[in-house]
């Protein structure tokens, strides 16, 4: 495993400096920060420079490298130092230069305890806070609301960008907070379309978080769908919610879930992933897209785009946005909305060759659509210049609306004799990942 | 002590010193404190050695553990004042009551890598493996191969209590440690030590269970290396491991997935073999859709390797590889590979389907390698062999440019023809292919035209003009392209002698005073030949007969005794690269596996692979036939076969790997922009 980590400021000078095997040169981290300064952009993640292998991540502009001469997992190693970056963020609050040299004999000491002879011991910030004694020094007085943060996952936690949440912004310090817990259900899309709107490939990658500010961190019970079932046949057909596959935070209990679709799920603070789900069977896509392309003279083609919202009228999508690469020769375009289009603009970016039309808002059941007029320059015919159009892409987000429908029935809070019944917030989120239509 | 340079300044060290001896804990501390920080930027403070250790003698923890980061990075240069440290570690291990210090001693003293200390260390060591408290055992038994490494004489005491614990021990953290520090002590030391029994076994799927996911990994990584004693054995593991394909954490699952696919191999239920690859799919599939693409790259990577293997994993799967728009290029490509893997008689048309749409677009490096792999598809499945080649010849019609793809749309159809003569003869698409040879701008691609000419000259029109232009600029063309244009020209004169008479005395004039040796032997060779006896220049290079079966090897990764070493490295940095760990790092030796049977594992029902491994069977047997009227034929094969990979390649282990190699350098070549490698090997 692991030689050595260092980490290095964004001019090269070391900060931290942890040989653990001594079975490298001690030049290591000059012969890393040249290397690294040879990438025009940022440098790969992994690279080898003499059969040792060098391994890294950027926060806060700091390199936070890892070196071996063993035969390492990337994954693994990538993973590790992530971690590690984020127990030091959990303890000092940010990651800086500033704040690395101040609390350098802390740094040293979360070091020792998540890796010992290289190989990755305790790394979860509530493990070792009982064995660390030094306290973080704060730069600036702000940043100590931050300083316990509870542990953060660092798999992928999604920010939507429609509903803000009291979860986010608060810390878990503050004793006089509320006692509740917030559920959120992600899931993203990823849809193909050919170009009469008949899905040619579709999956949807979602996640239950949760957000926890509960007191005491009681035990809890989570309930799904009851006609929920993991694990797909091939060619069965079902009318519940099929997940193909599925996978679970290690605080998660999910020997239940098979008999009675429930997770026993013991909180940490703060914010962690419950469960990852994936799907791959047929849903009913939220949008449909119709391209039309006519080609009016040999040197003018018009497209017109017609977008169907597919879903409820009580749910409305926010910041829809869809992309419409056009040919390279065009000469000019023009688009036109229908009249009295509110809240929705089309632009023509004459750099990059798009059409962006975008739509703050639209409500389940409506219709709308676009007609764009472009004008070819000399050199290419309408006929070869069609085939560069597309593929369209669209990117949205729905609130309070999931395709899955995947559910929480019921949030228990497993803990006798206590008379307060915290708050319990659900919120259901969908976004695209990868929604395409092909022309 | 110096003045200049690295070492602080006389003054600055005077001033520790006082602090340093000063009666003010606070003062002292804070002294420690600046030692520590001028050793972390590189200054040498070796010199307050003495000072700094005679602050031990509070019992302050943090004071402590300033202290000995000082040790450990001073001890080897200052052997003689580090035994003055012993008697504290001694006392800390055995009278502090906390296990923190205890554990923190032991942690220091295995650290301190000074041969002549290490038998101080051996009693203290053993008492902290007998330790009560997990924290401390965990922390003792990492420390037994750190004394190994340095002083392996003294350590089998040390050993024989390690296998004493393996069977006792029953704290999960401690587990995964001791099966960790005991693999890299039997690694660095060849002998086993780690003797598996049932009860072991049992235990360590206990640990499994209650362990940190790092421990998890420890001890999942060890159960891929063991082998089962029977069938029984076998599934008992798997059934424990199953659970861990739903672990949040990439590295567990993918672990998990390992050692499922490694006892595969001893289960005798076939039965229960498919159920558990319908298990093992969809995890590895989730680990593509929910990953950061870094970790999706060396998932897939490892893919294309477990394909080989077990082409039964992703039978069905082949729409979750298809390329979404928005992905960086290096997971495309993957993709396009493991794609090209995955195809077979039931879903060919599927996967060409969906390479035909990524012919429009926009980046030339990925349509190229796209045709490339419409190309290898037709090769290697017959079924898919019309339908691929339509495809090509659809886009040729279009083609208007010498782009890069038109480059790599010659090539493939040169292997297409060759592996298929007599098939494409009269057809339609080679008149269509021919249209397109003026665009050919790169040595390969040109080189694949002065074959198409040579070979199917008399079905081309106005093919000895067109040859007449090449041999006019047969001194500015690559080295490649002139070997090839001296048979093609040849085979051409034989088809049409009195028309090619002129144009083959131009080329032998400009051929034989050529510097390169190759060309200009080859030369030679065909002038004597023709002097002499065109009809046996005729049996040597116009030959009909045979088809080349080496072909579909083309896309296995590995020989087959490498494939075992190669899937006991799953997952490792060297899997990346599609090379064996030894090839990567001089210090790694391996043993190398002679096993020649590896089993695969297919889908049922799949009658035309078997149909083709047969036909392979029955050219192997023509060649063998063949070879001994034609040995320069044979020559002339492997000259054909191989004159598209580069000759300058230092690793001739198998063609497969430089093939790869090859993409790679062309990737980085090409793309410099859009970082194609994500991993790069220097």
């Amino acid at each position: 495993m692991f030689s050595q980590i260092f980490i290095l400021s964004p001019r090269g000078d070391t900060i931290i400096n942890r040989d653990f095997r001594s079975d490298l040169p001690k030049s290591t981290p000059e012969t890393f920060f040249r290397q690294a300064k040879t990438y025009s952009g940022d440098a790969n993640p992994l690279f080898t420079v003499d059969c040792i292998q060098f391994a890294h991540i950027k926060r806060g502009g700091l390199y936070i490298v890892g070196t071996s001469r063993f035969n390492l997992q990337p994954a693994m190693s990538l993973e590790l130092l992530d971690r590690l970056a984020k127990e030091i963020k959990d303890f000092c609050g940010v990651i800086n230069e500033e704040v690395l040299r101040k609390n350098f004999i802390l740094i040293y000491e979360i070091l020792d305890e998540s890796f010992d002879f290289g190989y990755p011991q305790l790394m979860a910030t509530e493990q070792i806070k009982p064995l660390i004694v030094n306290d973080p020094i704060q730069p600036q007085p702000d940043s100590v609301m931050n300083s316990l943060r509870p542990k953060i996952q660092t798999f992928n936690i999604f920010v939507p960008n429609t509903i803000g949440s009291q979860a986010v912004q608060r810390s878990v310090l503050n004793k006089n907070q509320a006692n509740e817990i917030f559920v959120d259900i992600y899931e993203k899309l990823n849809v193909l379309f050919n170009s009469s709107a008949y899905v040619i490939n579709q999956s949807i990658e979602g996640c239950i978080q949760m957000t926890s500010f509960l007191q005491g961190n009681p035990p809890l019970k989570l309930a799904l769908n009851d006609d929920l079932q993991i694990g797909r046949q091939q060619g069965q057909y079902s009318a519940g919610v099929i997940l193909d596959d599925c996978n679970f935070h290690e605080c998660v209990n999910a020997n239940e879930l098979d008999m009675n679709k429930t997770l026993r799920i013991q909180p940490p603070d703060g914010q962690f992933v419950v469960m990852n789900y994936r799907i791959s069977g047929d849903y009913a896509a939220p949008f449909r897209l119709f391209p039309i392309i006519e080609e009016i003279s040999s040197s003018k083609i018009e497209v017109t785009i017609k977008l169907k919202a597919c879903f409820d009228a009580k749910i409305i999508a926010s910041y829809a946005t869809i992309r419409i690469p056009i040919p390279k020769q065009t000469a000019n375009a023009y688009t036109e909305l229908v009249k009295n289009a509110q809240q929705e603009t089309a632009e023509y970016d004459s750099n990059k060759k798009m059409v962006e039309w975008q739509i703050k808002k639209l409500n389940g059941g409506q219709e709308r659509s676009l007609k764009i007029k472009l004008t070819l320059q000399a050199t290419q015919t309408a006929h070869t210049a069609r085939k560069e159009i597309g593929p369209i892409a669209m990117n949205f987000e729905i609130p309070m609306f999931n395709v899955s429908r995947l559910q929480i029935k019921y949030l228990r809070i497993e803990e006798r004799g206590n008379t307060t019944n915290p708050h319990r917030w659900v919120r259901y989120i969908t976004q695209s990942s990868s929604y395409v239509c092909r022309i | 002590m110096a003045y200049f340079g690295n070492n602080p300044q006389r003054g600055e060290l005077q001033e520790l010193y006082a602090d340093l001896n000063d009666l003010n804990f606070e003062k002292k501390k804070e002294a420690v404190k600046k030692v520590i920080a001028y050793m972390t930027v590189g200054k040498d403070v070796s010199d307050l050695f003495q000072s700094v250790i005679k602050c031990l003698e509070f019992n302050d923890i943090e004071m402590k553990k300033l202290i000995y980061l000082y040790i450990v990075n001073y001890s080897r240069q200052k052997p003689d004042d580090a035994i003055m440290v012993i008697q504290n570690f001694r006392k800390d291990v055995r009278k502090s009551e906390n296990p923190l210090v205890r554990a923190l001693a032991i942690r220091t003293f295995g650290c301190l890598r000074v041969p002549k200390l290490n038998e101080y260390l051996i009693e203290p060591l053993k008492d902290c493996i007998q330790d009560d408290d997990p924290y401390v055992r965990k922390t003792a038994v990492l420390c037994v191969p750190k004394v190994y490494e340095v002083s392996p004489e003294i350590c089998p005491a040390l050993l024989e209590l390690l296998q004493k614990l393996l069977e006792k021990e029953s704290n999960a953290l401690v587990l995964a440690n001791l099966i960790q520090s005991m693999r890299e002590i039997e690694v660095v030391s060849g002998k086993q030590l780690i003797n598996l029994n049932q009860k072991i076994i049992q235990k360590l799927l206990l640990a499994v269970d209650e362990c940190i996911e790092w421990g998890q990994i420890f001890i999942l990584d060890y159960l891929a290396t063991y082998n089962p004693q029977d069938s029984k054995q076998a599934e008992i593991i798997i059934e424990r491991t199953l659970p861990r394909l739903s672990h949040i954490n990439p590295t567990v699952t993918f672990c998990a997935v390992k050692v499922i696919l490694k006892y595969l191999d001893f289960l005798d239920n076939g039965e229960l073999v498919k159920n558990l690859c319908k298990k093992v799919a969809p995890s590895l599939i989730s680990l593509l859709s929910w990953n950061q693409p870094e970790v999706q790259y060396t998932i897939l990577r490892n893919i294309s390797l477990i394909l080989q293997k077990f082409p039964i994993l992703f039978e069905n799967d082949v729409k979750v590889f298809f390329c979404s728009i928005n992905e960086p290029y290096y997971i495309k490509y993957e993709k396009l590979d493991i794609m090209v893997r995955i195809c077979d008689s039931k879903n060919f048309g599927q996967v060409l389907n969906e390479l035909l749409i990524y012919l429009n677009e926009a980046d030339p490096h990925f349509v190229r390698k796209t045709i490339k792999s419409i190309g290898k598809i037709a090769i290697t499945y017959d079924k898919a062999l019309d339908k691929a080649v339509s495809i090509l010849v659809e886009l040729a019609k279009n083609i208007q440019q010498p782009t890069e793809p038109v480059q790599e749309l010659l090539i493939q159809m040169q292997l297409i023809y060759k592996k298929n003569k007599q098939m494409y003869k009269h057809d339609e698409s080679l008149k269509i292919i021919y249209s397109i040879v003026d665009y050919a701008n790169e040595p390969e691609s040109k080189s694949a035209c002065a074959w198409i000419l040579g070979e199917f000259g008399e079905f081309i029109p106005k093919s000895v003009e067109k040859m007449k232009e090449y041999v006019d600029n047969f001194q500015m063309e690559d080295r490649l392209v002139q070997l090839q244009l001296l048979t093609s020209a040849v085979q051409l004169y034989l088809k049409y002698p009195s028309q090619c008479a002129t144009l083959i005395q131009q080329l032998i004039t400009s051929a034989k005073d050529s510097f390169n040796p190759d060309v200009r032997d080859r030369t030679y060779i065909y002038w004597r030949l023709l002097s002499t006896d065109p009809e046996v220049v005729k049996n040597l290079v116009c030959f009909n007969s045979g088809t080349f079966s080496n072909f579909s090897k083309d896309l296995r990764l590995w020989e087959t005794q490498d494939l075992v070493v190669a899937l006991e490295n799953m997952g490792s940095i060297s899997n990346l690269f599609h090379k064996l760990p030894h090839q990567l790092y001089k210090n790694i030796k391996i043993k190398i596996n002679n096993q020649q049977n590896v089993k695969i594992y297919k889908g049922e029902e799949k009658p035309d692979t078997q149909a083709q491994d047969q036909q392979d069977e029955n050219n192997q047997n023509n060649k063998k036939e063949l070879q001994q009227q034609s040995q320069q034929q044979q020559l002339q094969d492997v000259d054909l076969l191989n004159f598209d990979e580069p000759s300058n390649n230092n690793n001739n282990n198998n063609n497969n790997n430089n093939n790869n190699n090859n993409n790679n350098n062309n990737n980085n070549n090409n793309n410099n922009n859009n970082k194609t490698d994500l991993f790069e090997l220097i």
